[in-house]
């Protein structure tokens, strides 16, 4: 996806159903503009990205992720939204060990009033993320590292 | 194994899609993916002919996974799902891209939008690959509904459902429904009255059987899931028992107290006790009681201050008097010698002084003697018990009184030639004249107290010849009677004397000769006491020295600031050392202080001894007055032992002591303390007496509220000083023992008692008590809490108006007869404050009034909507105005927004009225012309293009429909979420006013968004059927969309169990593995994202899937 | 006295061929606040709120009427943005959040450099005469407005010009210097930086 003269990064952005992805919804029909960087997976809660989500984006190319969930005390299941918080503790610390820089990883409240919370949200990273490059060098190492093997065949790591 | 096939199809939708992404671009691209069988796209795909289109491909191409790529699932996704029912495929097998919302309608550029479109259905075929069928489970509905809010939303839908024969609860937080609405004059565009629309639904709700209806309270917490809610409601307590009440008001004519009636928008007072207003349904009366009263609360023996000074201010002194004694029976000596921590925390001080309770109390003491009047004899069965009581101080006498009140036989025992106490021996006469105690002793008697004096315990009886004289019970009360020494050199000389003593003497006639100069050690009462008693023996030189500064002094700041007008000479922060004189006193050394910075077991600061400040005073008497412990000579040691620990009586928090039958109070158990204190100790021990010679169990703690703290509302009260208890001149005074003060006249004492601000609201008083003959009022009443099952909630709760006082521009609270809608709405109800006459606070009619739009709305500085109702509100008024006087009305729009059904032939009736005036252009200041005194309204005729100045006598102010204060924490309490505008969030704005997006919860009325009378009850009665549509079924479908544990792969860790909000995962004991619960699985994933195995998963957004759509969105 | 016509300025009938909003609306942008004008409701807010509107002859809310028409020449020749106090009321009441203080400073920019106004003229001989001398200098002032705008108006001026000198409030020669008058023109220049093109 990389253009000739800019960068186009590739932003996978998971959005909770409740509030995140009705927000961008909301944009949409309000017409707001943002970049199609921006690709996003849906999930019933915020709290139901794993770990390993987020580094098989990296992996898979993408040069940044964005984790939209409700506002703390809102989350449609009372509490998912506080666990995706503390993930997001410990996977920066994580990414930072394998050299990815933190703007790369963003999470953000979003609730499903915000439509142009997600909009303006969208082409902050998209520009910040390109300013950063793309992810390259660290892209290849993840593609090395074993533990970080998880393809679709089955087996004792998939599902 | 063949794979499984794909059907792909694309929807133009128009050209909401069309126009930005190349529809054939990504047609041929998805039909290139691997495992699409079929790939089509079409203009319009969520109509019958694109939705056979799949069916015909599910059929003929034995497709079994697709693919729509289209708007957002959350529009049609159960359309499609349906599709593939109806088509012969699973509905779970068929994944959506959204590439309008999320693509066509956000990406600027064609090929940016065509690319992003080809990675969606890329990532959505990914997923559909690795779908797997799944049955939707069914599960039992409650087929009851709960309606939240009883206004004409909640009031119409909870009549529908019932109506239909479905049961409802209506939860209302106020005393009675009828919402907002009920506060309303006339309704446009009739013009019907809005009680006389209103207040028959009302009744038809409470007659209903199929309503079960919860005034006074309020949802705490909602749990369970759609069909199947838990709702913990909170009842709070009315104070009237509603099945007993008969909606007569008397309990309201007598009630003391008046409070801003909220009812009537801060128009009008109303009492404590009260109806909220006059068709209330229920048709009850009740209690607004916020706690206790900040001085009961912190009266040691929780005497009800606010409700004396309540009655006093009425001029009920019986009744006030009849109140003290419940629990101070010695109403002449506390109002002389109590510290009153009641007016230290008296709330009146927040506006000005404390209110004088004790003076008050003083008054009513003084009106019952002067009046020869005999309190009535507390009644009580005769017991057949009979009880000596040891010591015949404020401890002993309090509980020879209770106990006689409980019906039981009292000895008291005195070992003085009169009995008293401190009371007669220590507290000087100036204080505490001689006839008030011996009239409450003359009392005690005549109520049956049989008192033995010159008895000593330990010389002329025992505890063993008590039990054998026949006592059931002992109290004993004997006080701390020994007194602590100086322990330095010279103390045994004579001239120095310790306090009890010295004061002992005096009020047996016998004073020593003091001299010239006295010399206090000490700072408590009795030092003061000492000092000033040694003033009027003839002392020329009085001076209390303190080893402390002032501020740590214990003496009452009253007393201090007594004696020093007595000429009583204050030295802080010496200590005595030794006293000097050989056969008798003539002076004291002492050595100067300074406070360390530790702190000692009393919580002060330590005097530490400056080395080399000694320095010599001359005195001829000394009278050391440092504090008293308890003497337990009177004790063998057997019973010393059982009794006491060193110098501290063992007693528990009844007074019962480890000897059987035995009980202590007063300073004997406390040491030193106050009189109230000793008075609330001898009650609290007479029930303990009370219970043990009947058998009983020691008894239950007295029910006591919390005072009330929150912030009052003190913008109604003037300051008004309080009133100095009269006293005798200084000058005079000092040259005998009368009493100093001579207590209040009855307008002082009224008037005094009229500050109090009835922090609490009600206080008690008792008058509606006494006043209601069905025996409703019950004051011990609890909040009760219930859990209810219901099915479906109605939430119907509401709005409030904007508070124009956030704009200083509109002089709202500044200046009178500037007032919001419902303001007016109130003014010209006949059932209102002026009974439906339009008139300025003065009183005189208006010649010329102002009505203004959009305050608060329409405006990016407070609230960016349109209110919906104040135009046609404002005509209402412009109409009503002219209605009921002969005022000309300058209505001031920006716009006329008279939409609905005969709206514009309101406004255009109401604009062909004789000195009606709208002019275009929003009023912008409210000011005053302080040459005429009128109002002056500022807008620009923008048709005319000029500036006027308007002067009216009347502003009314249409304010904006905004949410309600506590929309946060109910939005949280129902799953609702909340829009940008605050109100609550409807499923879709279009299609869906009345779903949330919690299933089974819906929103009806204002608290949705700001609307009219019609389209509120449209919507409660649309809200009604969605509860029925929901429930009459009798079952609801449940997602499957839940967690399933793998076993095999499940190593028991339990992390899962922990993570879930809604603990539907439990741990199989026997085989160490995590289970779901799956009718309590919401199917959010959290336990998935954290099984550190992969045993857990969810499905259809298992780990596979969801990895899958990532490799999907970054492959293009 | 006969009933005579006013002397406002009467509009009749506005050809639409004649108005095109879009090049004043972008001329407007340039400055601060100018890009929401076209979201005023006409409320008239503005006009209540100022305290000098009843001075102007078109009041504010007017002006954006005019401005959102596309009434250049009628919006640069009016006095209102002359008589604006900066009192900023108008902006701290708006209900659609527009910075009419800010409007009316660019309405003035606009005017000095581009329009044939007579107030304009006289802020710019008022801003060259601070320049040039470092303060006030009433003759030289007067005497440079009337030669920029109308020499004529010197005679007319003439016997007010002899009141004030009797009275002492006018004098005939140069100024005295003042210190730092080189710090007075580079201030002049700075701004002139600062505002580049506009």
């Amino acid at each position: 996806m990389s253009g000739k003269d800019t960068f186009e990064p590739r932003i996978v952005a998971f959005l909770c159903n409740w509030c995140s992805y009705t927000a961008a919804d909301l944009a949409g029909i309000a017409r707001l503009k943002y970049p199609g960087n921006v690709r996003i997976i849906r999930v019933m809660c915020s709290g139901r990205v794993a770990p390993g989500f987020i580094l098989k984006a990296f992996h898979e190319g993408a040069d940044g992720v964005l984790v939209g969930g409700c506002h703390p005390g809102d989350c449609h299941y009372l509490e998912g939204n506080y666990k995706t918080l503390k993930r997001k503790l410990v996977m920066d610390r994580l990414l930072d060990q394998f050299g990815i820089e933190k703007d790369r990883f963003r999470l953000e409240w979003i609730s499903g009033a915000e439509g142009e919370k997600l909009a303006r949200v969208a082409n902050e990273m998209t520009e910040r993320v390109r300013r950063l490059g793309p992810l390259g060098r660290t892209r290849e190492r993840l593609a090395r590292a074993d533990a970080l093997e998880l393809r679709n065949e089955g087996g004792a790591a998939s599902g | 194994m063949a794979g499984p096939k794909i059907g792909v199809y694309l929807c133009h939708c128009g050209t909401n899609i069309a126009d930005k992404v190349d529809m054939e671009t990504v047609r041929e691209y998805s039909a290139a993916l691997p495992d699409v069988a079929v790939s089509r796209d079409y203009k319009y795909m969520c109509s019958e002919p694109g939705q056979d289109l799949i069916r015909a491909d599910i059929r003929n191409c034995a497709l079994d996974r697709i693919v729509v790529a289209s708007c957002s699932p959350r529009m049609h996704e159960p359309t499609f799902k349906r599709a593939c029912e109806t088509g012969g495929l699973n509905p779970y097998l068929m994944e959506m891209a959204n590439i309008r919302e999320q693509c066509s309608w956000v990406t600027s550029e064609a090929a940016a939008a065509t690319a992003k479109a080809k990675a969606l259905v890329a990532s959505a075929v990914r997923k559909a690959r690795l779908l797997e069928p799944l049955e939707d489970k069914t599960v039992p509905v409650n087929p009851t509904t709960m309606v939240v809010g009883g206004g004409i939303a909640g009031l119409e839908a909870a009549l529908k459902i019932a109506d239909a024969g479905q049961k409802v609860y209506l939860v209302e937080k106020e005393p009675s429904i009828g919402g907002n609405m009920a506060k309303l004059d006339k309704t446009f565009p009739t013009l019907d009255c809005a009680a006389c629309i209103l207040t028959p639904k009302m009744v038809a709700v409470g007659q209903n059987p199929n309503i079960t209806l919860l005034t006074c309270s309020e949802v705490e917490d909602v749990s369970g899931f759609v069909g199947n809610f838990k709702v913990r409601v909170r009842k709070r307590a009315r104070y009237v028992d509603v099945s007993k009440c008969t909606g007569c008001g008397d309990c309201a004519k007598v009630c003391p107290v008046q409070t801003i009636d909220s009812f009537e928008e801060g128009m009008a007072t109303r009492r404590a006790a009260y109806k909220f207003f006059a068709q209330a349904v229920p048709n009850v009366y009740q209690i607004d009681k916020r706690g206790w009263p900040a001085c009961r609360a912190a009266c040691p023996a929780g005497v009800n201050g606010g409700g004396y000074l309540a009655l006093t201010a009425e001029g009920k002194y019986d009744e006030a008097l009849a109140l003290i004694r419940e629990r101070m029976p010695f109403v002449g000596i506390c109002s002389r010698i109590c510290f009153h921590p009641c007016e230290s925390d008296c709330r009146r001080q927040e506006v000005d002084q404390p209110v004088a309770i004790n003076g008050v109390k003083r008054f009513l003491s003084d009106w019952e003697v002067k009046n020869n009047l005999t309190p009535a004899p507390p009644e009580g069965k005769k017991s057949g018990k009979s009880v000596a009581v040891v010591g015949s101080g404020p401890a002993g006498l309090s509980a020879a009184y209770y106990l006689l009140a409980m019906g039981h036989a009292v000895t008291v025992f005195e070992k003085d030639e009169k009995p008293g106490g401190l009371l007669r021996h220590a507290i000087p006469r100036y204080r505490l004249p001689e006839e008030v105690l011996d009239r409450e002793l003359e009392r005690l008697k005549t109520m049956g107290v049989k008192f033995r004096t010159g008895q000593e315990l330990g010389r002329d009886f025992t505890l063993a010849s008590l039990r054998k004289e026949g006592f059931n019970s002992v109290l004993l009360a004997i006080g701390a009677g020994s007194e602590v020494s100086l322990d330095v050199p010279g103390e045994d000389c004579p001239g120095v004397h310790t306090a009890l003593s010295f004061l002992g003497a005096v009020s047996h006639g016998q004073a020593p000769p003091v001299g010239t100069g006295v010399i206090v050690i000490g700072g408590g009462n009795a030092a003061i006491d000492a000092a000033r008693t040694a003033v009027r023996l003839g002392a020329k030189n009085v001076s209390v020295v303190y080893r402390r500064s002032r501020a740590e002094m214990p003496a009452s700041i009253q007393e201090i600031e007594a004696a020093e007008r007595e000429g009583v000479k204050f030295t802080f922060l010496a200590s005595p050392v030794a006293v000097i004189g050989t056969g008798k006193v003539t002076g004291v050394k002492f050595v100067r202080n300074e406070l360390s910075s530790d702190v000692d077991a009393s919580g002060r600061r330590r005097p530490v001894p400056v080395p080399g400040s000694e320095y010599d005073v001359s005195a001829d008497t000394v009278v050391v007055a440092i504090g008293q412990t308890v003497d337990l000579g009177s004790f063998d040691p057997k019973e010393r032992q059982e009794l006491a620990a060193g110098h501290r009586v063992k007693a528990g928090e009844w007074g019962e002591t480890a000897l059987k039958g035995v009980f202590a109070a007063g300073d004997f158990v406390t040491g030193p303390a106050s009189f109230v204190e000793a008075v609330a100790g001898g009650r609290r021990a007479a029930r303990a007496v009370d219970a043990f010679v009947r058998g009983q169990a020691l008894p239950e703690p007295e029910f006591r509220m919390p005072a009330h703290e929150d912030p009052l509302d003190l913008s109604h009260y003037d300051a008004s000083p309080r009133h100095q208890m009269p006293e005798l001149d200084v000058a005079g005074r000092t040259r005998s023992f009368a009493e100093v003060e001579k207590g209040f006249g009855e307008a002082e004492a009224r008037a005094e008692a009229a500050r109090c601000l009835h922090c609490s609201i009600c206080m008690e008083c008792g008058e509606c008590v006494r006043a209601c003959e069905a025996v409703a009022v019950d004051h011990c009443q609890r909040d009760e809490v219930v859990e209810l099952d219901v099915g479906a909630i109605v939430v119907a709760t509401g709005y409030q108006q904007f508070d124009p006082t956030a704009g200083e521009q509109w002089g709202y609270g500044r200046y009178d007869d500037v007032l919001t809608g419902l303001q007016f709405e109130r003014l010209s109800n006949a059932s209102g404050p002026t009974q439906g006459r339009l008139l300025c606070k003065d009183g005189r009619e208006p010649e010329a009034v102002a009505v203004l739009h959009c305050v608060g709305s329409r405006d990016k500085n407070y609230n960016e909507y349109c209110s919906r109702i104040c135009c046609m509100t404002s005509v209402k008024f412009s109409h009503l105005v002219r209605e009921k006087t002969r005022a000309k009305v300058y209505d001031l729009f920006m716009d006329m927004r008279t939409f609905g059904k005969q709206y514009e032939e309101f406004y255009n009736r109401v604009a062909a009225e004789e000195n009606v005036y709208f002019i275009r252009g929003r009023g912008a200041e409210v000011l005053k012309d302080p040459k005429s005194g009128k109002l002056m309204v500022r807008v620009e005729d923008t048709l005319l293009g000029v500036l006027r100045e308007i002067p009216v006598d009347m502003v009314i102010l249409n304010p904006a429909m905004v949410p309600r204060a506590d929309s946060q924490r109910v939005a949280q309490v129902f799953g609702i979420q909340k829009s940008a505008d605050g109100f609550f969030l409807e499923y879709h704005i279009k299609l869906e006013p009345m779903k949330t997006a919690t299933d089974g919860v819906f929103v009806a009325g204002t608290c949705q968004s700001p609307k009219d009378i019609p389209d509120t009850v449209a919507q409660g009665a649309g809200a009604a059927a969605e509860a029925m549509t929901l429930l009459l079924p009798g079952s609801v479908r449940i997602s499957p969309m839940t967690g399933e544990v793998r076993e095999s792969l499940c190593s028991g860790c339990h992390m899962c169990v922990l993570m879930c909000p809604y603990s539907a995962i439990s741990m199989d004991e026997d085989k160490a593995l995590a289970v779901v619960n799956e009718v309590l699985c919401r199917g959010c994933g959290t336990c998935s994202a954290t099984c550190p195995s992969g045993a857990m998963r969810v499905r259809h957004f298992d780990n596979s899937q969801v990895l899958s759509q990532i490799e999907g969105v970054c492959a293009e | 006295m006969w009933m005579g016509q006013t002397e406002t300025t009467v509009l009749k009938l506005v050809r639409q061929e004649t108005l095109d909003a879009t090049p004043f609306l972008e001329e407007l942008r340039a400055y601060p606040s100018g890009h929401n004008i076209k979201n005023c409701i006409q409320c008239g807010v503005c006009t209540a709120s100022c305290p000098l509107s009843s001075e102007m002859t078109e009041t504010p809310r007017k002006i954006i009427e005019m401005i959102k028409a596309g009434m250049r020449d009628q919006v640069l020749s009016s006095d209102t943005m002359w008589f604006c106090a900066s009192c900023y009321y108008c902006t701290v009441r708006c209900p659609q959040g527009i910075n009419l203080a800010e409007v009316m400073y660019g309405l003035r920019t606009i005017a000095t450099k581009t329009a044939r106004n007579l107030s304009a003229a006289f802020y710019q001989t008022f801003a060259d005469t601070v320049r040039r001398y470092g303060r006030m200098h009433e003759s030289d002032l007067m005497v440079r407005f009337a030669l920029r705008t109308s020499p004529l108006s010197l005679l007319k001026m003439g016997p007010l010009g002899l009141r004030m000198l009797a009275k002492g409030k006018m004098s005939l020669g140069l100024p005295s210097a003042i210190r730092g008058a080189k710090e007075i023109a580079k201030l002049y220049d700075k701004v002139a930086e600062m505002e580049g093109g506009v």
